[in-house]
């Protein structure tokens, strides 16, 4: 098994002590980084996503994935030349105001980044006002909003009207989820609705790749 | 409520020319419509027994509901640990700061005491009013509050609690042994005034969460342990988001006579029960109930009583607490519906 096969197997067994050791094989060894994160970490994360969808893993096992990933990662972060690939698109997400319920953001971003967006992470219980400055600020194609709760449904179509009112409207992509979404809510504030995190990654792949919002 | 001969046992055990007991589940939403109608802010009726109590009768009043449940949030067991809450002005507190964070925090963490932590005061206080309120009536009252697996991720913090189911499942037993102790001690305190029946709410326990293996072994042994020790006749479960797998799993935790459901094919769910006498009850969305017309809910809720209703062991109710600024016409479509569709002998 290659390190990078090694490194997508510690993953996906969420075995954070050995992938910060294979972490530093690769280190020592004077790999190329960039390619153990895509095709080592991230690739096991993708798996993932398919077993958490399939119904085979579930929250406590996605967390321990990701501390594992991120533990390998942290061993990579002083060497990592910053050599930026174009993302596949740029994401700001966050939970929307009233919320504070983050594991299902948290999943989604890290989906997201495994596939190849640049994510940028506003937090929870955001306001619309700081997701506008985000937005701006790094010209983001792609907006990202969870809740969990149905008060703060409120709260998203709140932001959809400001985010008209901004003229911001669009230039974005919009996705949201969370046990409080719905298909029906969606549709009716116009925005594309995503019943999962690895779900999230299929939609938004489809809608670069030219499929229609 | 003082004996079965009431129009709403009727409606359960599908008696002839009872119907289906019909009502929605009004926690955070009473706190926002009574933050409405009297402009007193959420923060202050959340932290007085007397004024959460009149949020609740207040809306049970206006739609002449059945049912009203002693609490409305699902931090009360995190709070008197410890936790942070965010009070609002609208709706009900939000989480923020864990209770605790090391395995010394929980190994010297104390079970909470009902009658000084946090707002289990205010909510015995509340029952206390229910039961002055409704002694004679038909009313069913029922105790209440977050279930340990919710309790835990409140006083710990969701995340820290689900990378502990691997990582350290002893820690993990240890935090819900005094998460189960809280609320033992509190659901006794509230009984102390009579209620009918005590309803947990433990939405961090469905397979949306975790898996039918974990429920298994952190959820399961902690309810029984809860329906040996409190003082009530009877309990009602709700748990959000997907249930299917471990509904066989609820029904042999005695004393667990009703589930209230969200996602979950009723049909097949009251199959799973089989002949126990455990009721179903649920499950018209709560995105159609806010955002949908009145005969849209009407629709939703015949296909629930076409489902689940045939031989009784059946409420109709929402899939979860309604959200805010649900229209009233909604609520009163799904009330309805429940004499409309739900007359026994039904006729499809």
């Amino acid at each position: 098994m290659s390190l990078n096969e090694q490194l997508s197997k510690a993953v996906i067994e969420g075995n954070s002590e050995l992938s910060v050791t294979l972490a530093n094989q690769v280190l020592n060894q004077g790999l190329d980084l960039n390619d153990a994160i895509i095709n080592g970490l991230n690739e096991g994360m993708r798996i993932v996503s398919e077993l958490y969808e399939k119904k085979e893993y579930f929250l406590p096992e996605i967390i321990i994935s990701a501390d594992a990933l991120y533990d390998a990662l942290e061993v990579f972060k002083p060497h990592l030349e910053k050599k930026e690939s174009t993302p596949k698109g740029i994401v700001v997400i966050g939970v929307v105001r009233g919320d504070i319920h983050d594991i299902g953001k948290n999943i989604t971003k890290l989906f997201l980044e495994a596939s190849g967006y640049k994510v940028i992470d506003c937090g929870r219980n955001v306001l619309a006002e700081t997701f506008i400055n985000v937005i701006k600020e790094n010209n983001a194609n792609i907006l990202a909003l969870s809740t969990l709760m149905f008060p703060t449904l409120e709260s998203i179509e709140d932001l959809i009207n400001k985010l008209q009112e901004e003229g911001l409207r669009d230039q974005l992509k919009v996705i949201i989820g969370g046990a409080a979404t719905s298909e029906q809510f969606a549709d009716s504030i116009g925005v594309i609705h995503c019943n999962n995190a690895a779900k999230a990654v299929s939609a938004l792949d489809k809608l670069s790749s030219g499929g229609k919002e | 409520m003082e004996d079965f001969q009431t129009e709403f046992f009727k409606g359960l055990l599908g008696e002839p020319g009872s119907s289906v007991p019909s009502f929605p589940i009004v926690l955070g939403y009473s706190i926002w419509s009574y933050h409405n109608l009297t402009g007193i802010p959420a923060y202050e009726i959340m932290k007085d027994g007397k004024k959460h109590a009149a949020a609740q009768l207040h809306v049970a009043n206006e739609f002449n509901l059945p049912f009203v449940i002693a609490f409305t949030d699902l931090n009360i067991i995190g709070e008197a640990l410890g936790a942070t809450l965010t009070y609002m002005l609208d709706v009900i507190p939000i989480h923020e700061i864990p209770a605790v964070n090391t395995a010394e925090d929980i190994e010297s963490l104390e079970p909470a005491d009902p009658y000084k932590d946090g707002r289990m005061p205010q909510i015995i206080e509340t029952v206390k009013v229910y039961m002055d309120k409704f002694k004679n009536s038909e009313n069913v009252i029922s105790a209440g509050c977050e279930g340990p697996i919710t309790a835990a991720g409140s006083a710990w913090g969701m995340e820290n609690l689900m990378r502990n189911m691997i990582k350290n499942p002893e820690l993990v037993h240890k935090i819900l042994e005094k998460t189960t102790d809280s609320i033992i001690e509190f659901l006794n305190a509230q009984m102390e005034f009579g209620p009918d029946s005590v309803a947990i709410a433990d939405p961090s326990a469905s397979c949306t969460c975790i898996s039918p293996e974990f429920f298994k072994e952190f959820a399961f042994p902690y309810y029984k342990k809860i329906v040996r020790k409190v003082n009530s006749p009877t309990f009602l479960i709700h748990i959000c988001g997907e249930i299917f797998n471990i509904i066989k799993q609820i029904t042999r935790i005695p004393k667990m006579t009703a589930i209230s459901v969200d996602m979950v094919d009723l049909k097949d769910a009251k199959k799973e029960i089989g002949k126990k006498f455990v009721a179903l009850m649920g499950n018209v969305p709560t995105e159609i109930m806010r955002y949908g017309t009145p005969i849209q809910v009407e629709e939703e809720a015949k296909k629930c009583i076409q489902a689940a209703a045939e031989g009784g062991k059946f409420m109709l109710s929402t899939a979860c607490d309604i959200s805010p600024k649900t229209p009233p016409e909604n609520i009163r479509a799904l009330i309805n519906a429940g004499k409309k569709y739900g007359t026994f002998p039904l006729k499809f």
